[in-house]
């Protein structure tokens, strides 16, 4: 193999660097502008929340990488205190839905059987997860996939690797969306595409 | 082309652009952008219609200056509206390179110009004069001038538009007879004529043999330069690739550590050693692909070192199946292998054996075996073959899996290749596990292919030969055939 040169290997920090902090960074912003904090909780998360912290909520997570799925499942037990359920690929995570009734889905793109939009357009399509927040934890780094994961109807798209610290933050984020600013996200999107 | 946004106007536009065009190609020798969509070929072309015009543009300045020349001779009326009408067409003709097809419009210029040199010839005085050898050799320069601009198949026509012009001439002129009747000048009337004969072929051919030659430079530089972009767009998909296959491990890297830094104290040993141990793994993991990257890096750079021995090979292909470890490839392909385990059938009889480094083979079949795995449902059984074949042997790996697109076979074993298939699907890889196969197969003396109908389900059949060693003694005897249970060892 000839050495990369230097253009190609500009590029590849280029990227490297742009999605690991450049994207997350504009989700965040994106998701600020849209944050309004309880006023958007939803009435029943908001009950949760304000009479018992000690119930936990449900994430589930669906990826088909052991490592990440074990790390991630820590992560969120260990520091946010939520119950995690975990699902190898595409079909067990539609199963893992209707038996765990997870509050927040985070979901990776490729995967063994259905990808992971294919994922999210099945639970929004379906009017009982149509509100459930979801958020993409993919390493595909290209404009053309977070465009059609968002298009697809995910509230975030988190490029691979991200802090679990972000991960966190933006869980928290995808469940104080309330179903009109999800409603006016998508609505922008179709208008600016 | 890129000339048909510049259309000149007038005369004076005109002569500008054509000035302009001939400094452009002087002083930037050949202007070939690798990023654009235009060919080699046609940058050619380009080249070719502004040597064109450049010619139209000299044979207008020598117009002008025999106009002039003729004017102040004052000539006869005829000639001097002759001389002075050139310059004009000249400059019209040039106008039509920038409108219409370039090299046509030069052609017909040519036919032109040589048209009226035969018409002054077959006029001319009675007598072998000055004006009648100029103008042969004025046809000279013309096929000349063929060769350089024009396409191949204008030299002939124009060799035997000159051979034509001598034949006519000859034919009826008054003095080939006197001399065919042997005149006191007959030696150099038909010595002339001879001689410009032998000048327009052998013109001719120097002419086509340079542009032939010019062409193929052209073309061979084309397909160069059309592989470049081909290995580039390959290395593209594989930064892609590899910017997506050490994504994960990095990230279980970092997250492992990150948890163990904002974890307080107070967390218990056992998920602090749990953490620790992932973060070892996934190191592992990120070291091993880095390793496997530079291990193509590094057979891309010179022959492998091998040894070459006498190989039972039962025995190194039952060592391989034991010994496979999914871990040590860390291939997230193999990931869904699972605790499922493979029937994995070996027809290899004990007694043959071949000529191969032993490590090598063992890498050789461990990636086969790999890509059997990966790309094959999970209860489908793999069988290993081996057979003579003359001074070689051929092992073979056959799965049952999704099978190889016959037209994408070839392709399949050059470095980072990867198949459109496997790029938009979700089995994950870097396109270097098959080029490694050959680089080695090779370097121990051997080939290797893949036989594949690309049906899926019907599989495909992975092959390399290696040459043949005077086989062993069997000490016991052994079941040809013999079925393994092949298991992912658990993380």
């Amino acid at each position: 193999m000839t050495p990369l040169s230097t253009e190609s290997a500009l590029r590849l920090a280029h990227l490297c660097t742009r999605n690991a902090f450049g994207y997350i960074g504009q989700v965040c912003l994106a998701n600020l502008a849209a944050e309004q904090p309880t006023a958007f909780l939803t009435q029943e998360r908001h009950a949760i929340m304000a009479n018992d912290p000690q119930v936990s909520l449900r994430i589930l997570v669906i990826d088909d990488d052991p490592s990440l799925t074990d790390l991630i499942s820590d992560a969120l037990s260990l520091l946010g205190k939520y119950t995690v359920s975990v699902a190898r690929n595409g079909e067990a995570g539609l199963e893992a839905i209707t038996s765990f009734a997870p509050d927040c889905v985070v979901v990776d793109v490729r995967m063994p059987n259905l990808s992971g939009y294919q994922v999210v357009r099945a639970l929004r399509g379906d009017p009982t997860t149509a509100q459930t927040p979801i958020i993409m934890l993919s390493a595909l780094t290209q404009d053309r996939d977070k465009l059609i994961g968002m298009m697809s109807g995910a509230d975030a798209y988190l490029v691979k690797p991200i802090k679990m610290a972000d991960l966190l933050a933006a869980i928290k984020r995808a469940l104080r969306l309330s179903s009109e600013s999800r409603q006016q996200r998508q609505r922008q999107l179709a208008d600016d595409n | 082309m890129r000339n048909q946004s510049q259309r000149p106007v007038t005369a004076r536009a005109t002569l500008l652009l054509a000035i302009q065009e001939v400094r452009a190609i002087v002083s930037s020798p050949f202007r070939y952008d690798e990023n654009s969509q235009a060919t080699l070929e046609a940058e050619e072309t380009h080249r070719r219609s502004a040597l064109a015009r450049l010619i139209i543009l000299m044979l207008l300045v020598v117009e002008c200056v025999v106009a002039v020349l003729l004017g102040a001779l004052r000539s006869p009326p005829l000639v001097d509206l002759c001389a002075i009408s050139l310059p004009f067409c000249s400059l019209g003709a040039l106008r039509l390179t920038y409108v219409w097809r370039p090299m046509l419009v030069t052609a017909l210029y040519l036919a032109g110009s040589m048209l009226l040199l035969t018409l002054q010839t077959v006029a001319s005085s009675t007598t072998l004069t000055v004006s009648t050898v100029l103008i042969l050799a004025l046809l000279v320069v013309a096929v000349f001038i063929t060769g350089l601009v024009l396409p191949p198949w204008a030299i002939p026509l124009t060799v035997i538009f000159g051979l034509g012009l001598i034949t006519i001439t000859l034919a009826t002129h008054p003095d080939t007879v006197s001399a065919a009747r042997g005149g006191a000048q007959s030696h150099v009337w038909f010595g002339t004529f001879g001689l410009f004969i032998v000048l327009f072929l052998l013109v001719g051919v120097l002419s086509w043999v340079s542009l032939a030659s010019a062409r193929a430079g052209v073309r061979t530089a084309a397909r160069a330069a059309q592989r470049e972009r081909e290995l580039a767009d390959l290395k593209d998909q594989f930064i892609i690739d590899t910017n997506h296959e050490l994504r994960t491990p990095i990230m279980a890297l970092y997250g492992n550590v990150e948890m163990l830094a904002s974890l307080d104290e107070a967390v218990a040993p056992e998920i602090r050693a749990r953490l620790l141990t992932r973060a070892l793994e996934s190191g592992d993991r990120v070291l091993k692909l880095l390793r496997s990257i530079l291990d193509a890096s590094s057979l891309e750079a010179g022959v492998p070192d091998i040894t070459l021995a006498p190989v039972p090979l039962r025995a190194a292909v039952m060592e391989a199946l034991q010994t496979f470890d999914p871990n040590e490839f860390d291939d997230p392909g193999l990931e869904n292998l699972g605790d499922a385990s493979r029937d994995v059938t070996v027809e290899i009889p004990s007694s043959v054996c071949v000529q191969a480094d032993v490590g090598r083979l063992r890498q050789v079949l461990l990636n086969l075996l790999t890509n059997a795995l990966k790309y094959s449902a999970d209860e489908s059984p793999i069988v290993i073959g081996a057979h003579e074949a003359g001074p070689m042997t051929q092992i073979t790996l056959r799965d049952f899996g999704l099978g190889v697109p016959p037209a994408e076979a070839s392709k399949l074993f050059q470095r980072f290749v990867r198949l459109e298939r496997d790029i938009a699907g979700p089995t994950r890889g870097t396109g270097v596990g098959l080029f490694i196969c050959r680089t080695l197969v090779e370097a121990m003396g051997g080939q290797i292919g893949v036989e594949s109908r690309g049906i899926a389900g019907e599989g495909s059949t992975f092959w390399f030969t290696l040459p043949s060693a005077p086989k062993v003694a069997i000490e016991q005897h052994q079941e040809d055939r013999i079925t393994a249970k092949l298991s992912a060892i658990p993380r």
